[in-house]
C-alpha cells in the first residue's frame, strides 16, 4: 500500500513541475492584450493552458489519493524534490537563468519543507 | 498585460498562496473522512468519493474552486516572474497550511518543535531568494 502511495506521489511531483512550466508558457498568450478579462480570455484559448489545467487536475488527483493512502504527517517528504525538479526543468526547457542566490533559496526552501513534512 | 509591476505580481504571489492553502485544508479535512480500506484499484477510490456525504462534495467543490482561482493569480503573477524565481514562493503555503492545522480545530494536528524549524529554514530560503534577487538584480525596480 505504501509502494502505490510512493507511486503516486512520485507522478504528482511530475505533473506539478509540468504544470508550472506550462502556465509560464501561457503567459505568452496575453502578453500583448490589455486589460484583466480580455487577458484571461486570450490565456483560455492558449494550448499551454490546457495542458497546465490537465496537469494540475491530474496532480490534484494523485495528490488526494497520496493523502488517503499515508498518514497526512507522513504524506510529505517527496512532495519538497518538486522545488527542485521544477527548477531544473525551467533551465532546461525555458532557460532561465538561476542565479547562486536562488539555487541557495531553492536548496534551503526543499530542505525547510522536508523537515516540516518529515517531522 | 506586460505593465504588471513587481509589487502587483508579488500581490498575485501572496493571494495565490493563500487560495492554495485554503483549497490544501479543504482537501484534508474531506480526506480524513475517506476509508482508504485494502483496495489498490482506484476503481474503489471513485466509489469511497461518490459515497461522500453532499457536505463533503460541497467542501471538496470549493476546494477545487479555490484551486482554480489560485492557479488565475498564479498566471498572472508568472507573467512577471521567472518559474525558477515564483515556484519556490508557494512553499510558504506549507506554513500557512500547518499553522492553520494546528490552530483550527477539526484538522487535529499538533505543533512541534521539528516542524517550527522546518517553517524557520523555509523562511530564511524565501527571504535569501527574494532579497538576494533584488541586490542582485537592481534593473528590475525600474519599471516596479
Amino acid at each position: 500500500m505504501n509502494s502505490l502511495g510512493y507511486v503516486f506521489l512520485s507522478v504528482t511531483v511530475a505533473l506539478t513541475a509540468v504544470g508550472q512550466l506550462a502556465q509560464k508558457l501561457a503567459t505568452r498568450s496575453f502578453s500583448d492584450v490589455d486589460g484583466v478579462l480580455p487577458c484571461i480570455r486570450a490565456m483560455v484559448r492558449s494550448r499551454p493552458f490546457w495542458l497546465a489545467a490537465v496537469c494540475l487536475g491530474l496532480a490534484m488527483l494523485t495528490w488526494l489519493l497520496s493523502l488517503a493512502v499515508f498518514e497526512v504527517s507522513r504524506a510529505y517528504p517527496l512532495l519538497s524534490s518538486s522545488f527542485v525538479v521544477t527548477a531544473l526543468m525551467s533551465r532546461w526547457f525555458l532557460h532561465e537563468r538561476i542565479s547562486l542566490y536562488r539555487w541557495l533559496g531553492i536548496g534551503l526552501i526543499s530542505c525547510g519543507a522536508a523537515i516540516m513534512l518529515v517531522a | 498585460m506586460s505593465k504588471l509591476s513587481t509589487k502587483a505580481a508579488a500581490a498575485l504571489v501572496g493571494l495565490s498562496v493563500i487560495l492554495s492553502a485554503a483549497a490544501q485544508l479543504l482537501f484534508r479535512y474531506v480526506m480524513q473522512n475517506v476509508d482508504p480500506g485494502t483496495g489498490i484499484s482506484a476503481g474503489h477510490w471513485f466509489v469511497e468519493l461518490a459515497a461522500l456525504p453532499g457536505f463533503f462534495v460541497v467542501m471538496l467543490a470549493l476546494g477545487i474552486a479555490f484551486y482554480s482561482g489560485s492557479m488565475l493569480a498564479w498566471i498572472f503573477a508568472l507573467s512577471r516572474f521567472d518559474v525558477s524565481r515564483a515556484y519556490p514562493l508557494l512553499s510558504l503555503s506549507y506554513v500557512l497550511v500547518y499553522v492553520a492545522a494546528v490552530a483550527l480545530p477539526g484538522l487535529h494536528e499538533t505543533a512541534t518543535w521539528s516542524k517550527f524549524i522546518g517553517v524557520m529554514v523555509i523562511v530564511a530560503g524565501v527571504s535569501i531568494l527574494s532579497l538576494g534577487e533584488d541586490s542582485t538584480r537592481p534593473a528590475r525596480h525600474t519599471d516596479a
